[in-house]
């Protein structure tokens, strides 16, 4: 791949440029960049003839932009610009380094993609990668299971057990604490209290809204929306929570809960939203084209292998896998 | 130079042998996938290889470590980089397909900016990028960021000479 080299030095026998000559070479191209005065621009010619390494490193300075330039052009404008800030979320080498460590250090067997909540997972007291699932005991016996991409924190103070659900889904299974502290669950969009219970919580819409699934007992659930009224979902139900104001509770769905069976279930699910499903349990990116956005996918899936299930899906319904790279799929009608 | 490279060789294989396996199973707890784990081992030992070792290597297996640490890193950047270029391109009014071999030559493109742009700090990398990508006047910049024009120009030109030196060391 090194043919397509985009940034090459240029002239690199010329050797090293002094930094001095180098920021004012930087200095000179950002101030004609925009609206320089005929006076800027002589000035600017008698400092770049005064000495080689002057023009040196203007022309290195140029062909870097320039090859800057081509590349963004390369991959189009928009593309670039959106990919460019998205991409590369773990920020130096130094610090992916590190992170590293501290996901063996604690017994992570995950390493997480680089999506948006990457960071969160990395500094969170529990996380799991993409496709893992864990299942914990905390302390005071209140047990926890992460489903996949999940980071939580936990507060136990002593007068308040607090588990903040900064991202993902969990099921948890209440216990009875020996101090008598509640207990409760935070995420970016509310706050739940159960009342003797077993519910799963997820985090929706990026941080803007849960969803409850209540299997036993009840939980009480106060919007971070204020001027909804703290609502309680009986065992049974599940409901989802907006900031932007919304509640829609309905009967509880088996798919809700059947991840901590390691379980995808869809039930005359639109494909678009099957797949968005399973992209939780993968890394990179599972695309769906729009005429095949519609077709109802019906069936119980292993979530332990995703490539199964998109070789599955292809036997069940008029479709096509698309292998572009691994982490790149997209499914069409065949 | 043939004698240097057959002890290089002779380096490499009794590495190999001894530390295959357990390189192999660090990745695999790492990854949690046996076949991510068995590539990354092979692509350790090709550097290995690359890499000429003349002498034996006094801790073989922090410096496979080492290495190996480096080539995952390498992957969950570039599997980073690929899904938003994926969404990127999702998000675009028309839809844009372009073949599987210009994805790559884009990808490839894409993976020298980040590069680039990797070690810059967060704020000069915001206005190096809506500088030279979206192509925006320091004025403009200046009044999205709450700085002066000048502040702008400043830390545009600092950028670039960490960009420059990125590529010449």
């Amino acid at each position: 791949m090194d043919g397509a080299k985009l940034l090459r030095p240029h002239a690199p026998e010329a050797g090293r440029v002094d930094p001095k000559v180098l920021r004012q070479a930087a200095d000179w191209w950002t101030r004609l960049r925009e609206d320089a005065s005929d006076a800027d621009r002589a000035r600017f010619e008698q400092w770049r003839r005064a000495q080689p390494a002057h023009e040196l490193a203007w022309q290195r300075l140029t062909a870097l932009t320039r090859d800057v330039a081509s590349g963004v052009a390369q991959a189009g404008h928009d593309v670039a610009a959106h990919t460019l800030r998205q991409a590369p979320l773990i920020q130096s080498r130094r610090n992916a380094i590190r992170w590293m460590v501290t996901a063996a250090g604690v017994g992570l067997g995950a390493w997480a993609m680089g999506e948006a909540g990457t960071v969160r997972r990395i500094t969170a007291d529990l996380s799991t990668g993409t496709g893992e699932r864990r299942a914990l005991t905390l302390p005071d016996g209140t047990r926890l299971e992460l489903n996949t991409a999940s980071a939580v924190d936990l507060r136990y103070t002593a007068t308040l057990r607090e588990v903040v659900l900064h991202e993902g889904e969990i099921l948890v299974t209440t216990a009875q604490d020996a101090k008598g502290r509640p207990f409760q669950v935070r995420t970016r969009s509310g706050i739940l209290t159960p009342v003797g219970t077993r519910f799963v919580v997820r985090d929706l819409d990026d941080g803007r809204a849960l969803r409850v699934a209540v299997l036993q007992g009840a939980v009480d659930v106060r919007s971070l929306n204020a001027a909804d009224a703290p609502r309680r979902v009986q065992a049974g139900n599940q409901a989802e929570f907006s900031t932007a104001g919304g509640y829609a509770p309905r009967p509880l769905e088996a798919a809700a809960s059947a991840w901590t069976h390691g379980m995808l279930i869809a039930d005359e699910l639109p494909l678009a939203q099957f797949l968005q499903e399973l992209g939780r349990y993968r890394p990179g990116r599972l695309a769906c084209s729009t005429e095949a956005a519609a077709l109802r996918v019906v069936g119980a899936f292993p979530l332990a292998d995703t490539e199964r299930v998109l070789d599955m899906l292809q036997d069940v319904l008029p479709v096509r896998v698309r292998r572009y790279t691994r982490y790149w799929v997209s499914v069409g009608l065949a | 130079m043939p004698s240097s490279s057959f002890a290089a060789h002779a380096e490499v294989q009794s590495v190999y042998q001894a530390h295959h396996q357990w390189l192999r199973n660090v990745l695999q707890r790492k990854l949690g996938n046996a076949c991510d784990a068995a590539d990354v081992a092979h692509d350790t030992f090709e550097r290995l290889i690359r890499a000429n070792v003349r002498e034996p290597l006094s801790e073989p297996r922090a410096y496979l470590r080492t290495i190996a640490t480096r080539l995952v890193i390498g992957r969950a950047r570039r599997a980073a980089l690929e899904a938003a270029y994926a969404e990127s391109l999702a998000l675009q009014p028309v839809a844009v397909e372009p073949s599987v071999e210009h994805r790559a030559l884009i990808l490839e493109a894409l993976e020298q900016l980040c590069e680039l742009l990797d070690t810059l700090p967060m704020n000069s990398r915001r206005i190096f990028l809506m500088a030279q990508v979206d192509g925006l006047s320091y004025a403009e910049i200046a009044q999205q960021l709450g700085l002066t024009p000048n502040a702008v120009q400043k830390s545009l030109a600092r950028a670039l000479v960490h960009c420059y030196t990125t590529v010449y060391g």
